[in-house]
């Protein structure tokens, strides 16, 4: 009976978490538009891959032509170990920012151990389809090079690994938040405390991985330090073996690997279901509640009255920051590391500024955080283009912010002429303008309104992801002038400054578009979404 | 003031609507009721008054403008409290007053005078600087109810507004719509509760299934009732078993 209630739980878990149904289920009016989303799906689904992948296998590639097989999966396994790691941290976070619907279910006549089991269950799930993603290509380049026969066999242990092996980073995240929310819970504004924190371990995090991980061009060191960890990481270590190992021995190693993530697992389950609950229930308690009433009563147009509105609602919420605020807090980490890595030069990062200000979300979410109030804008006699304008300046702000506190230490860190730092960081200011309206376009167009989590509005939002590809597509043009420089005899001012004109451009583009919208959008009322 | 012309609504082509024909006019410094029963429509018709909701057909006009051919002009006119209000629950409701006032644009010396005033009024002084997501129900609709007022609107659309309401909450609110209906501003809320319609309306409008059953003062319904109706209670329950065609 009970563990019948368990799998509708887990059922319900998944689904909500892949939230493939919903998505088909929102056009379900008429087959031929759940035919063209699911392909328009494919066809992000695909252009993202190109962009992650085709980097990453090109790596991989030269990577297995420059090492010996062992140092190959090392380095490869650490990566994977990073990767699960951080996208654990974030995921470990959301799943203790958010409680609604544990308030929701709480009250069911449910086993309280089965609903954090459930939760559990999708972490690791989630934790399992992102080490899928880094290992496999690994064992499938380095399959590919093998000449004699074996090679499925190699795919299957790594598929087999790749399932067991996130148990061990992920239960790190997992116990590294769950000691960041029950810091934060004795502050008296504790959701504060928790965005502050939580950047502190994911700053740290990222560092600390980045560094052990880089694949400098020469290497040694990276490799050395791999090899040691894997000694030290049982799954690294365990999973190594299995896969070099060509005899029978291997399975062994495959059974030990297993049986001590099993224990991992096992550990995490136990802890996390008597603090779960706990640290949660202290978060949600109270809301830090100020005595003094600020009485501040200063009149200010609608317009700042939706950019203050947008900067305390993103701010405040955890969910909210981490995934509007990413790149804010990870672009002065990243600009430090990878200035100190053997690629840094001023192109490689200009490049990368655009990819960091390129998954800020603040703009393709802004009408979806509203939720269920959005009703406010439709009923109070705001004009659109004053409420569009608060919102695209908050996103603005975001990521110019993120742009410069890349582009600034990072340019200046590997000596670029200060000149053309200016240039850049007028590119990054354009761009900026540029994300932010179209990603309010973006969301404008179909918002999502519904939603009882705040997580869903931002990571689980489809606007979300088609914002941040249009933006990648968007930095692509711009930074053709640099691959023309590149090739030909441009001189760099030229280069810089044509970049900057495309930006200045897009961002024109972006505003015109923009007005027509709010103009058009006028009174509009909100029928399809109710 | 508010004026309905044959307001229909369906949120389903082939379905039967919601709100049918619906013909209804309010005066200046009128309350007036709204009641029926549960899914009658009152909802329906209110947020289409608001612009939340596009009729299907017929025009609502406030305060002599159309509210689809001049939104803002109507938006600014009326102040609404929703039936479950949402607002922003990140932001303490101090500031939430305050951003309904910056929308409104309200100055800041009428702003403060108004939220000291409300505030003091519905007991929330102590819990503005507060997050709007710590509240109860009740105090959500009581600020719901102050962001409302605050720029004293000549158009008050309320929502089943004593819903979760405590009796002194619900009191002030009875008193406060007498004080607006004084300074003329129009009242229109809908309820169930049909006490505090008799007692408190000018007019009433019983709602059925999308189509209005009776309109007028509480005495002139008594009045077309038959014998032995002598409260609302009885001529509601009466409409409601189908001796509607007597109050038209
Ligand atoms: N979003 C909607 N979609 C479809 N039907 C709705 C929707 N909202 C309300 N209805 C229907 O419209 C009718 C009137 O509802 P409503 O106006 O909310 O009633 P009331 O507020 O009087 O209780 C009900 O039959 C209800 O089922
Ligand atoms: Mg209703």
């Amino acid at each position: 009976m009970l563990t019948c209630k368990f799998s509708v739980l887990l059922k319900f878990k998944l689904k909500y978490k892949l939230n493939i149904s919903r998505r088909l289920a929102a056009p379900a009016g008429s087959f031929r538009a759940a035919g063209a989303l699911l392909l328009t799906a494919l066809l992000i689904a695909a252009a993202l891959l190109l962009c992650i992948f085709v980097p990453y296998v090109i790596l991989l590639i030269h990577l297995a032509g420059t090492y010996t097989e062992r140092e190959y999966f090392s380095l490869l396994l650490t990566f994977a170990n990073a990767a699960v790691f951080i996208l654990s941290l974030l995921s470990a976070y959301s799943l203790f920012s958010s409680g609604r619907e544990r308030e929701f279910l709480i009250p069911l006549p449910i086993k309280k151990r089965y609903i954090f089991a459930s939760e559990y269950v999708t972490y690791y799930f989630g934790a399992v389809m992102s080490s899928l993603l880094f290992t496999v290509p690994g064992a499938a380049v380095y399959a590919a090079g093998m000449a004699e026969k074996g090679a499925p066999v190699l795919i299957l242990k790594a598929v087999l690994g790749c399932i067991i092996f996130p148990a061990l980073p992920s239960a790190a995240a997992f116990v590294m938040i769950s000691v960041v929310f029950a810091a934060s819970a004795r502050f008296r504004h504790r959701e504060t405390a928790a965005v502050i924190l939580g950047a502190a371990v994911l700053i740290c995090a990222v560092l600390l991985r980045v560094n052990i991980g880089s694949f400098n061009a020469d290497g040694g060191p990276a490799v050395r330090i791999s090899e040691s960890l894997s000694r030290i990481l049982f799954n690294s270590y365990f999973m190594l073996r299995a896969i070099m190992i060509r005899s029978l021995r291997a399975w062994l190693y495959m059974l030990y690997f297993t049986l001590s993530s099993a224990a991992v697992c096992a550990a995490v389950y136990f802890y996390g279901g008597a603090v779960y609950d706990r640290i949660l229930g202290k978060m949600k308690s109270a809301v830090s509640a100020r005595e003094k009433t600020d009485k501040d009563y200063r009149q200010r147009s609608p317009a700042r009255a939706f950019c203050i509105k947008e900067f305390k609602t993103v701010l405040r919420s955890p969910a909210f920051a981490l995934n509007c605020c990413i790149g804010v807090i990870l672009a002065p980490v990243l600009a430090v590391t990878a200035s100190r890595s053997g690629l840094a030069s001023d192109i490689p990062g200009i490049i990368m500024c655009l990819v960091i200000m390129s998954a800020n979300m603040t703009a393709s979410t802004s009408i979806s955080r509203e939720g269920r109030s959005f009703g406010m804008c439709v009923y109070m006699p705001v004009r659109s283009a004053d409420h569009i304008k608060g919102r695209a300046a908050a996103a603005f702000v975001f990521n110019a912010l993120s742009g410069a506190l890349f582009i600034f230490p990072y340019e200046i860190l590997i000596k670029l002429n200060f000149l053309y730092i200016i240039y850049e960081f007028l590119t990054v200011i354009a761009a900026s303008l540029t994300f932010a309206c179209f990603g309010l376009l973006i969301d404008l167009k179909k918002p999502k309104l519904i939603w009882d989590r705040e997580t869903e509005a931002v990571k689980q939002n489809f606007n979300a992801v088609l914002g941040m590809i249009v933006s990648i597509m968007i930095s692509l043009v711009i930074v053709i002038p640099f691959f023309v420089g590149m090739a030909g005899h441009v001189s760099k001012t030229f280069m810089y400054l044509c970049s900057f004109a495309e930006a200045a451009a897009a961002a024109a583009v972006g505003v015109m578009l923009l007005r027509n919208k709010a103009c058009s959008r006028e009174g509009n009322s909100i029928d399809g979404n109710s | 003031m508010l004026e309905l012309v044959s307001v229909t609504k369906r949120y389903d082509i082939r379905s039967v609507p919601a709100v049918f024909d619906l013909n209804l006019k309010v005066d200046s410094g009128e309350i007036f009721g709204f009641i029926g029963p549960n899914g009658a429509g009152k909802t329906t018709t209110i947020k289409m008054m608001t612009g939340l909701l596009e009729p299907t057909e017929g025009n609502i006009m406030i305060c002599g403008n159309d509210i689809r051919r001049e939104p803002l002009k109507c938006k600014s006119a009326f102040g609404y409290v929703p039936d479950s209000p949402e607002i922003y629950e990140r932001l303490t409701g101090i500031e939430y007053l305050n951003f309904i006032a910056d929308v409104f644009g309200v100055g800041s010396s009428d702003r403060k005078q108004r939220i000291e005033k409300y505030a003091e009024m519905f007991e929330m002084t102590g819990v503005l600087g507060s997050q709007v997501r710590s509240y109860s129900k009740g105090m959500k609709q009581k600020l719901a109810i102050v962001g409302s007022l605050i720029h004293s609107p000549s158009l008050w659309i309320l929502d089943e507004p004593m819903m979760g309401l405590d009796p002194m909450a619900s009191h002030a609110l009875k008193e406060e719509m007498r004080e607006q209906s004084g300074n003329g501003c129009t009242v229109f809320f809908s309820t169930h509760v049909l006490e505090v319609a008799e007692k408190l309306c000018d007019r009433v409008g019983i709602i059925q299934n999308g189509m209005l059953a009776a309109v007028g003062t509480v005495d002139e319904l008594k009045s077309k009732a038959s014998a032995g109706e002598s409260s609302l209670e009885d001529i509601f329950i009466g409409i409601m078993h189908g001796e509607g065609n007597a109050y038209v």
